[in-house]
């Protein structure tokens, strides 16, 4: 019935959308913006008085890394509803759009225009009519300009503050096209025309995984991860687009206020606020330097009125070093926080040039848990073959000897996002999943599919490198923490016989592994703790090295071994070793065994 | 007198352009000679008439501003149509720094044509630094008229900076731009990146980048640049990048530094799967591992892998893109390196030993920094044959900068002079050579070159470039302050050319050794002018045994506020611009020279030289200069003898 409902609706928006290709979503002296069809984006001519000279693009939809690289096409949306500040639409997803992991899912998409805020809210709602179990990715795009043919900067809430990806020039000049997705410390993303200090700010929910945005500072956006979706399942979120006037720069974005904090004329920094609510702001800003030493701080108490600009000027002598400036407090009864990392005002447009500061570096909050639906319908057998995440070193684990009549499909895994991952439906066609000393960063955008995979009798492999378990952060990924049979500290990657025996190795004992046939490891993470479930299969100086556990249906083995070191002793070491190879052929196939 | 010049110029271009004898060129066969070095000087002349013609030719070394000497006069004879090339042996002789050969055909008596080339005469090749790209452009407006006017072929600017590919068939070598160093600018020869490894063959490709293909390839350049006397830098950063520096921080994780849980630092996003390619390397560029110099193994791996590769790879000097420096992060144990080590001391020490190292290898080995102007890399610079580089990109060019103002890029010039020329470490450095580089445009834009294709995967074509002239009126101006600020130029554009080609002819002016800053200039001088003109920190002086010059750059401040790469427009000329000053006893013993670069649309693509009579007014002296829309070196000599 809710099917032959879905398919009237369908039809309807149809003959609705063939009328006509653009419908208001808001028209007055300040509001000009309408929504595309079939495009489903909008087209903002006006916006609470940002006038752009002509008007740009927000909300283009993105539903596979591939998609957003390759601009591979679009969803074509047909209307379903239009009137009274809103718009809805509707669309069922095809693979050639949305990969394997959308198809045949249907989603409507609801624009409303809420003058009072103002802001546009727009929802996705998703529900999957495929009879099979897909995978929610998705997430949007914008194409802001005020000024075509200037790059408006985005301003995305990275890790070490938050700072304009503006310069397309000097960032095609210094570096490597800048990541796609990376992971926010803060819910927002923004794009600014410093200059005319107008743009716009994205809110989602804090289900989104990533902000994604181009080097070149003239695209940005969110992904957002919805994990599993069983056949018949929902799942919607929510997203906000509020104006931004006034402001030069962005620092922390919120549902009460977007803020600005920038040093100012040599010897002071200023706090910028734009309120999106009348109320009272009661807060504190605090200078630390490098070592997060007080240098300064000052309480903040403003009566703040909606739209209307507050700054407040905090004098600071030059520092000789980096610095920080955290600004918390509350408003109207609701907490923030936020920092900004600060080089002396001399290179804050060039980051990636410039000393790294990672005392500066702040972690993602852990986000809101997904509920995780994992579907059972039409699992496919798995297949003697392999995934292999490949991170830096992954090469002399030599799986490809190990498993050497397995199909195996290798990613490479680029931090902080891998652009072509296996799409979660055809995940569990896979035995094995290899981890190979990968960024933590990058794995975030597949964390729920791995999660899954294992549950469902996969069998994951982890290996260890400087990207890995205790040196890659592992420990602070809650699905990692519920995955892995250890748990791991930084800094665990230490050389096997000692520092001051760095170029000697130490014998590899264990499962598989013949006396006098030992292979050597001269750098392994060390100081793990164990969990009680855990086996240890492989030792090395007395110390776990290789360690099995399971999850759900599935097995997790870890192997705490580095192909790092010169080795100066005259051993074989266990990237040299046909030895290493059999006795982990062996255990794979054991593991193999119990899963079945 | 001054409308009179003009017009004498213009009748000589006129003369050059239709006279049925002209000169095509003169072609220097180096660009900078050593001091009594064997020399051969090209002579191009062509008869345009039908019939046969002849002249005399008259071949002069000229130096400083009145000085010149005969190289040789003789009795000149092309058939009808045709094209000459006398080649004319010649000795460089004692005269240091910048000459100029002038090549004047004359018939009964007549001047009818004229021609002139500049380069350098000098041992320490380092103190005429230019790093101008080489290009001669096809498509741009100058460099149509180079070829046209100059015999010039055009030559692909390097999209291969392999320079045998893209100068190495052209006619006039480096003198397109005036450069007299080329340095790889490619992280692959990081030390800590590709350095030389002797089980790579001639010719075997062992990086993926254009820019960097062979050893063989490296070879050729240098070949082809000590061919023209240009000079080659080995580019090296603190940094080890590509499949080679990936695996010496799998051998030695312990040289590199660690973030905050013990992973390494990266710089970039980097490719795994890429670099652990066989066979088909991966350049993974900019991202890099960053070295720990707090560990001494480092210091030591660094100087044997750049010795191993100055040897091999046979160059002049080393680059440093980047003194090799401490920086913020961990050790593999967790400690925080900041708080463990003295940053200034370790670095301190770190220059001198790399200076120690490396001048024990070869003591006239040319050293450049970048942003290494004092502090603790101080060591590097304690040898005359030392320089640092003022990165000029970055904010002052960024469009969205709020300060990227004409005047913040002036004063940022004159705080990168000062930072060197009036270091507190003076008892350490003892160099004053300033290099400013790295001179951005939007992406593609300094690639200019007949390579449509490669302009056409990024969206540009040629008429991209007309409307702006190729950046001449930002380039003017920008090269205008690296010549005020005496630096030396590196970066890319052919807008520069004017420039370059005034401080190769007048070297003597901006980089001699004696040349010294006048500090608190107003008090000796005053401006009057109707335009806003830079002039007070760019007031230098040299005292010679016969005389002492007063070398005054001026400015004509750009129209715009902001440096924006969309100023298309010329800047008005300043007009009328007169210096004073009491300071000057004798006018007797007074001479005076307004050099000027040629401009966009100047007739004659050389360096203008007026003499200037001052005139008393109410007991000052008064220097009224020629018309200028960028810059005008004023030159008072006062004969002390």
């Amino acid at each position: 019935m809710k099917r032959t409902m879905w398919s009237i609706l369908l039809l309807a928006g149809g003959f609705a959308a063939s009328a006509a290709s653009e419908y208001r979503l808001a028209g007055d002296a300040e509001n000009d913006i309408s929504v595309l069809v079939p495009s489903g984006s909008l087209k903002v001519a006006r916006f609470q008085g940002i006038r752009p000279q002509k008007a740009f693009s927000l909300c283009q939809d993105v539903f596979t890394p591939r998609q957003m690289e390759n601009g591979a096409p679009a969803a074509e949306w047909k209307l379903l509803e239009s009137g009274n500040g809103k718009v809805v639409l509707a669309t069922t997803l095809q693979e050639r759009i949305s990969g394997v992991d959308l198809n045949g899912v249907s989603c409507t998409k609801t624009y409303e225009f809420l003058r009072e805020i103002p802001e546009i809210r727009v929802t996705l709602h998703f529900r999957n009519d495929s009879g099979k179990r897909r995978y929610v990715f998705c997430g949007v795009r914008n194409e802001l300009s005020l000024r075509p043919g200037a790059h408006e900067a985005v301003y995305p809430p990275a890790a070490i503050g938050t700072y304009p990806v503006s310069s397309g020039m000097f960032l095609d000049y210094y570096s490597q096209p800048a990541p796609w997705v990376s992971t926010p410390v803060e819910g927002w993303i923004a794009q600014l025309n410093p200059g005319l200090r107008q743009g716009v700010v994205f809110l989602p929910e804090w289900d989104s995984l990533g902000m994604l945005y181009s080097a070149k500072g003239n695209t940005a956006g969110f992904t957002v991860d919805g994990g599993y979706l069983a056949p018949g399942a929902e799942f919607s979120f929510r997203y906000v687009i509020r104006p931004l006037k006034g402001l030069d720069g962005i620092t922390t974005a919120n549902g009460m206020f977007a803020a600005s904090i920038r040093p100012h004329a040599g010897n002071s920094v200023r706090l910028a606020l734009l309120p999106y609510e009348d109320g009272e702001l009661s807060g504190t800003i605090r200078i630390v330097d490098g070592d997060r030493k007080l240098l300064t701080q000052t309480p903040v108490k403003l009566s703040l009125r909606k739209g209307k600009i507050e700054t407040v000027n905090l004098k600071q002598r030059a520092p000789s070093g980096h610095t920080a400036v955290l600004f918390s407090g509350t408003m109207n009864g609701r907490a923030f926080a936020t920092e900004q990392y600060c080089e002396n005002g001399f290179r804050m447009q060039s980051l990636p040039a410039c000393g790294f500061a990672p005392r500066f570096l702040r972690a993602a909050p852990e986000k809101r848990r997904l509920k995780i639906i994992s579907g059972t319908a039409e699992r496919a057998a798995r297949k003697r073959q392999a995934v292999c995440l490949f991170g830096l070193y992954t090469n002399f684990n030599r799986f490809e000897r190990i498993l050497k009549d397995w199909k195996i499909d290798t990613y490479s895994v680029t931090s902080p996002g891998m652009k072509e991952i296996p799409p979660a439906s055809t995940l569990d066609e896979y035995s094995v999943m290899i981890v190979g000393n990968a960024f933590l960063s990058s794995l975030e955008v597949c964390m729920q599919r791995i999660r899954s995979f294992v549950e469902n009798g996969g069998i994951l492999i982890v290996t260890g490198g400087p990207s890995a378990f205790g040196t890659g952060g592992y420990e602070k990924n809650p699905i990692l923490k519920e995955l892995l049979p250890l748990e791991s500290v930084p800094f665990d990657l230490r050389p096997a016989a000692g520092k001051d025996r760095i170029d000697s190795g130490v014998a590899i004992t264990g499962t598989g592994i013949r006396s006098g046939k030992e292979p050597y490891v001269y750098w392994m993470h060390r100081l793990v703790k164990l969990r009680p479930s855990a086996e240890v299969l492989w030792k090395a100086g007395g110390e776990p090295l290789l360690v099995k556990g399971s999850f759900g249906k599935g097995r997790v083995l870890c192997f705490l071994g580095s192909p790092l070191g010169d080795p100066k002793d005259g051993k074989t070491p266990y990237w040299d070793s046909a030895e290493y190879e059999n006795a982990m052929r062996g255990v794979i196939e054991r593991a193999e065994k119990e899963v079945k | 007198m001054m409308k009179t010049g003009i017009l004498a110029l213009f009748f000589l271009f006129l003369l050059n352009l239709h006279a049925e004898m002209a000169v095509v060129r003169v072609l220097p066969d180096k660009i900078n000679y050593r001091l009594k070095e064997n020399a051969v000087i090209s002579v191009t002349l062509a008869n345009r008439s039908p019939s046969e013609d002849g002249a005399e030719l008259f071949l002069f070394d000229k130096w400083d501003l009145e000085q010149e000497k005969l190289i040789v006069r003789q009795s000149v004879h092309l058939a009808g149509k045709t094209e000459r090339t006398f080649r004319i042996p010649w000795n460089s002789g004692e005269v240091r720094y910048g000459h100029e050969v002038r090549a004047v055909l004359k018939k009964d008596g007549r001047e009818i044509a004229a021609k002139s080339e500049f380069f350098n005469v000098i041992n320490e090749w380092w103190r005429v630094n230019i790093g101008i790209t080489p290009s001669v452009v096809a498509g741009t407006e100058q460099g149509d008229r180079l070829c046209a006017w100059y015999g010039f072929r055009p030559y692909h600017t390097p999209f291969s900076r392999f320079y045998h590919n893209s100068w190495g068939d052209s006619p006039i070598g480096p003198f397109a731009t005036y450069f007299t160093n080329t340095t790889p600018w490619n992280m692959a020869f990081s030390t800590f990146g590709v350095y030389y490894d002797p089980s790579i063959k001639e010719n075997e490709t062992w990086y993926a980048e254009s820019e960097a293909r062979t050893y063989g390839d490296f070879r050729k350049d240098t070949a082809l640049s000590r061919k023209w006397g240009v000079h080659r830098t080995m580019f090296t950063i603190s940094c080890a990048t590509n499949e080679p520096g990936f695996e010496l921080a799998r051998k030695h994780p312990q040289f590199f530094l660690k973030d905050a849980k013990g992973d390494f630092q990266y710089h970039d996003p980097v490719d795994p799967l890429g670099l652990s390619r066989k066979g088909k390397p991966y350049g993974a560029g900019w991202s890099y591992l960053k070295p720990d110099f707090t560990n001494r193994e480092v210091w030591k791996f660094s100087m044997d892998t750049l010795i191993e590769g100055l040897k091999h790879l046979g160059q002049d000097g080393v680059y440093f893109d980047g003194a090799y420096r401490c920086e913020d992060g961990y050790d593999f144990e967790g400690n925080l390196l900041r708080g463990k080590y003295d940053f200034d001391e370790t670095n301190h020490a770190l220059s001198a030993y790399i200076n120690q190292r490396l001048r024990s290898f070869r003591p006239d080995l040319y050293f450049w920094v970048n942003n290494g102007a004092g502090g603790s890399y101080r060591n590097i610079l304690s040898n005359p044959a030392s320089g640092a580089l003022w990165e000029l990109g970055n904010f002052h060019q960024d469009p969205h900068h709020p300060l990227n103002l004409w005047s913040s890029i002036k004063e940022s010039a004159v705080n990168a002079r000062n930072q060197l020329w009036e270091t507190k470490y003076r008892e350490d450095v003892k160099s004053n050579i300033l290099h400013i580089g790295y001179s951005n445009y939007p992406t593609g834009v300094w690639y200019v070159g007949p390579s449509a294709a490669k302009w056409a995967q990024k969206g540009l074509k040629f008429t991209n470039f007309k409307p702006s002239r190729q950046f001449w009126c930002i380039n003017s101006h920008l090269a205008a302050i690296m010549a005020a600020v005496c630096g030396h130029p590196y970066g890319e554009g052919m807008a520069y050319r004017p420039f370059t080609q005034m401080m190769t002819r007048y070297s003597d002016f901006y980089w001699n050794e004696d040349v010294r800053l006048v500090r608190k200039a107003f008090r000796k001088f005053n401006l009057d002018s109707l335009r806003d003109v830079w002039w007070e920190d760019f007031v230098y002086t040299r005292s010679a045994p016969d005389h002492k010059d007063y070398y005054i750059h001026l400015l004509n401040a750009p129209d715009t506020l902001r440096h924006s790469f969309s100023t298309i427009r010329e800047t008005k000329e300043a007009k009328g611009v007169e210096i004073s000053s009491r300071i000057f006893k004798d006018a007797g013993r007074l001479r005076a020279w307004a050099i000027q670069p040629y401009g966009l649309d100047s007739a004659v693509l050389e360096p203008a030289v007026r003499s200037i009579t001052p005139k008393k007014v109410d007991g000052e002296l008064v220097f009224t200069l020629p018309p200028f829309r960028y810059y005008t070196l004023l030159v008072i000599r006062e004969i002390t003898k």
